[in-house]
């Protein structure tokens, strides 16, 4: 999965990428079963912002859920900045129940974390990839 | 007639905690109105300016209200409504 973010994210290069996660929760323990690539519809400046196409979101949502998982969270690229979240980032977070995962491409390789975000707060959350 | 709605997780708070609520009425304005007499400060969540709000996508059952009027989207007795917040960031 760390791979498939991280080439869609090359791949939308010079423009964030974006998708969601969808997954099982098992109490305190998350885990991401299928990686939702998807399209970056922001209608401005896509280099620095992204807005998941909203219908891709709704059949996202929709199929995971017929195949008896949840959205967990999302992922998106920062193409030169840090992979934290960005003001925008934490003002525009709806889901506080998410995983937010960001993929900076800034340094010579990608670099992946996830955090937890709610009320314009973050903490970064552990990620184990198999 | 009461109109089943969905909230995202963000909205409940709104709405002492449900997930689902019931609201009246004949178009989407309609349901917000009588969402927001109920649980006073979800419109403004909603709405802004008398649209709907940017970051916000109301599904009547399963097409997108934008495409059926928006506010003005007329809504019948089992029909669903589900309210889920754009994604969204930088």
């Amino acid at each position: 999965m760390f791979e498939e973010i991280c080439a869609h994210a090359r791949a939308c290069e010079p423009e964030e990428s974006c998708g969601l996660i969808a997954g099982l929760v098992d109490g305190d323990v998350v885990r991401a079963e299928r990686v939702i690539c998807m399209t970056n519809a922001e209608p401005g400046d896509r280099s620095v912002r992204y807005l998941l196409d909203a219908g891709e979101q709704f059949k996202a949502m929709r199929s995971a859920e017929a195949d008896g998982l949840e959205i967990i969270g999302a992922f998106h690229s920062h193409v030169r900045s840090p992979a934290r979240p960005s003001e925008t980032d934490l003002a525009l977070a709806a889901y506080p129940e998410w995983a937010w995962l960001i993929v900076s491409l800034g340094g010579s390789e990608p670099e992946l974390k996830a955090y937890s975000i709610e009320d314009g707060t973050y903490e970064e959350i552990p990620v184990h990839w198999p | 007639m009461a109109i089943e709605i969905h909230l995202p997780t963000v909205l409940r708070q709104y709405a002492a905690g449900s997930a689902v609520v019931e609201a009246d009425g004949e178009t989407l304005r309609d349901l917000i109105s009588d969402l927001e007499s109920r649980f006073p400060g979800i419109g403004g969540q909603l709405m802004i300016d008398d649209d709907l709000h940017r970051f916000v996508n109301v599904y009547l059952n399963d097409e997108d209200v934008r495409y059926l009027g928006k506010l003005d989207a007329k809504v019948s007795d089992e029909d669903v409504i589900s309210i889920l917040p754009a994604v969204a960031g930088g």
